[in-house]
């Protein structure tokens, strides 16, 4: 029974901690602009999370050990350094998006500008990393981000033709009046926001810091396969609202507030009140998840003490990184740039470092020497190696798609 | 010497105005004006249209006050911005009548959107349905230039 209970405990959690402030933007955008033409997009960033995350779940459960602290053991210290700076980069940048889209989320519930509330957040968020036990962070914001399921109902109450949905769905097609530059830029980030490489640094981390061991294989596979896909029917459901409601009007969104109107709209205050609430859970589990992120990925390169599991004293230098994280990425939304473009620019640089992200993963997981009889067997690598090619064409593909079309214009 | 001095007046004289084009707003050629005019409209379209469904919902009771309020106060500054940026460009002189007409409904456009932020601040809901009327009408035209854009 208790078994049983934290299956489920982390069926939810994986459910309610998959949408973040990426996810919520970028499937808004891609919903009101698209419709669901690129709803493909989103399953196969779904499969290929589900893959990778599996393969660094398995490797934390049966080394005890992080991923980047094999990488640079395993694939040495100069492309570790690489692994390092790419991933570093895009989680930090992920980190202020984050933080940000919980300001935004306060705004639109007491009307107090953005700005404002961020030093507040930053130092809630940093209290939260500091203070508060892991297993109650992780659970409590990815029950709370549950609440994010209010979109699949309102999309139900918006009563759409669902033959139409499921037609766009299953078409390669887009509106007229967009080009197929934009088309291919808006996929490319939405698979960046699917993919991004802070949920599998997070993911086996946690793994260590949850003291997984080879017994706890299938419930990490229960939760990754179970969870993650049903966190992907939120996105998915998130996109369907923007494609009912605020395609046919012309809005194209550009702010967090298109983003929960349809919610509104087809439930009214309460159903926006949980919105919000899902808009808070996501964005601040989220800031909690890539704040850790940083300080692991550092931590670990460096073999340095890590982790919520030993006292603050005993991770000094893992807390200053996240301490430092927490500044810059104040000081950065303080120069009042806008949170949104921040997430666009997050997601994009997501998918230019996703190939440094989990070759080394696919690496690891297929060395016995580490794995032992749980090496990657033939499906998993068959999917990895796939996945490979495609996170490699989404990279190369990326900043030329953000440039050429201006940021999707 | 003497027309040494003369060839570096000349290459100063020419330096000058090359930086100062730099720093002027540039007269797009007319098909990037077009699509200039067309991004701005299509823009406008969005934020009359969300200034619209803010206002409705605020008047069925079916959104929270500062969520719509925020929402609109969003709207209005980026379109600010957006209807800024285009009126700062030179319009090829053959696109003059265009310029007009964009300025016109773009003009009309920011204008709808602050009156329906300064509604919602003020709860002014005897207000509400002229203001929904105004900004219906509004997004007809813009939707209707955009084809003629097209």
């Amino acid at each position: 029974m208790k078994k049983l209970f934290a299956v489920a405990l982390g069926i939810l959690t994986a459910i309610g901690g998959f949408v973040d402030i990426g996810d919520l933007v970028t499937n808004a955008q891609v919903g009101s602009r698209f419709g669901m033409s690129l709803a493909w997009v989103v399953v196969v960033g779904v499969l290929g999370i589900c893959v990778f995350a599996e393969m660094s779940g398995r490797v934390a459960a049966v080394s005890g050990r992080a991923t980047f602290d094999l990488i640079r053991e395993r694939l040495g210290p100069r492309l570790g350094l690489a692994n390092l700076l790419a991933s570093m980069t895009v989680t930090l940048l992920t980190f202020v998006a984050e933080i940000g889209g919980i300001a935004l989320a306060l705004a639109l519930a007491t009307s107090v500008y953005e700005f404002l509330w961020v030093p507040f957040t930053a130092l809630a968020v940093w209290l939260v990393l500091w203070r508060a036990k892991f297993s109650l962070m992780e659970n409590v914001f990815g029950l709370l981000g549950l609440a994010l399921v209010v979109f699949a109902v309102a999309l139900w109450q918006l009563g759409p033709d669902w033959g139409d949905l499921w037609h766009q769905a299953g078409t390669v097609a887009k509106p007229g009046s967009e080009d197929w530059s934009t088309y291919a830029y808006y996929g490319v980030a939405l698979f960046g926001a699917a993919m991004t490489p802070y949920e599998v640094f997070f993911f086996s981390s946690g793994g260590v810091e949850e003291h997984w061991s080879s017994r706890s294989i299938a419930t990490m596979r229960s939760n990754v396969f179970i969870g993650f896909p049903l966190g992907g029917l939120l996105s998915l459901s998130i996109a369907g609202c923007a494609a009912v409601t605020l395609l046919p009007a012309g809005i194209s969104v550009d702010t967090l507030g298109q983003v929960g109107l349809p919610v509104a709209l087809a439930l009214g205050k309460i159903g926006l009140a949980i919105a919000l609430l899902g808009f808070f859970a996501a964005t601040f589990g989220a800031a909690c998840e890539t704040g850790l992120s940083l300080g692991y990925s550092i931590a670990q390169y460096f073999g340095w003490q890590w982790g919520k599991y030993v006292r603050p004293r005993e991770a000094s230098r893992f807390h200053v990184v996240i301490l430092i994280s927490t500044v810059l990425a104040v000081a950065v939304l303080l120069t009042t740039i806008d949170p949104v473009l921040v997430t666009e620019f997050s997601v994009v640089f997501s998918a230019v470092a996703l190939p440094l992200t989990y070759f080394p993963i696919l690496v690891v997981a297929n060395d016995p020497d580490y794995m032992g009889e749980h090496t990657n067997g033939r499906l998993a690598n068959f999917l990895g190696s796939v996945y490979l090619v495609v996170v490699l064409v989404a990279s190369i593909a990326a900043l030329p798609l953000m440039i050429w079309t201006k940021m999707g214009q | 010497m003497i027309g040494l001095s003369r060839w570096r007046s000349w290459a100063a004289a020419v330096l000058i105005v090359l930086v100062a084009s730099g720093c002027t707003t540039a007269t797009p050629a007319p098909d990037a004006y077009r699509a200039r005019t067309k991004l701005a409209v299509t823009d406008a379209i969005s934020h009359v249209a969300t200034a619209q469904k803010v206002l409705e919902a605020t008047r069925k009771n079916k959104i929270l006050g500062p969520y719509a309020l925020v929402t609109v106060r969003a709207s209005d500054e980026t379109l600010g911005t957006v209807v800024g940026a285009y009126l700062e460009l030179y319009p090829p002189q053959q696109l003059d009548p265009r310029f007009t007409k964009a300025s016109t409904l773009l003009g009309d456009a920011s204008d709808l959107v602050t009156q329906t932020r300064i509604a919602l601040y003020r709860d002014d809901r005897a207000d509400f349905p002229g203001l929904i009327k105004d900004l219906d009408s509004l997004s007809t035209k813009l939707e209707r230039f955009e084809k003629e854009l097209s």
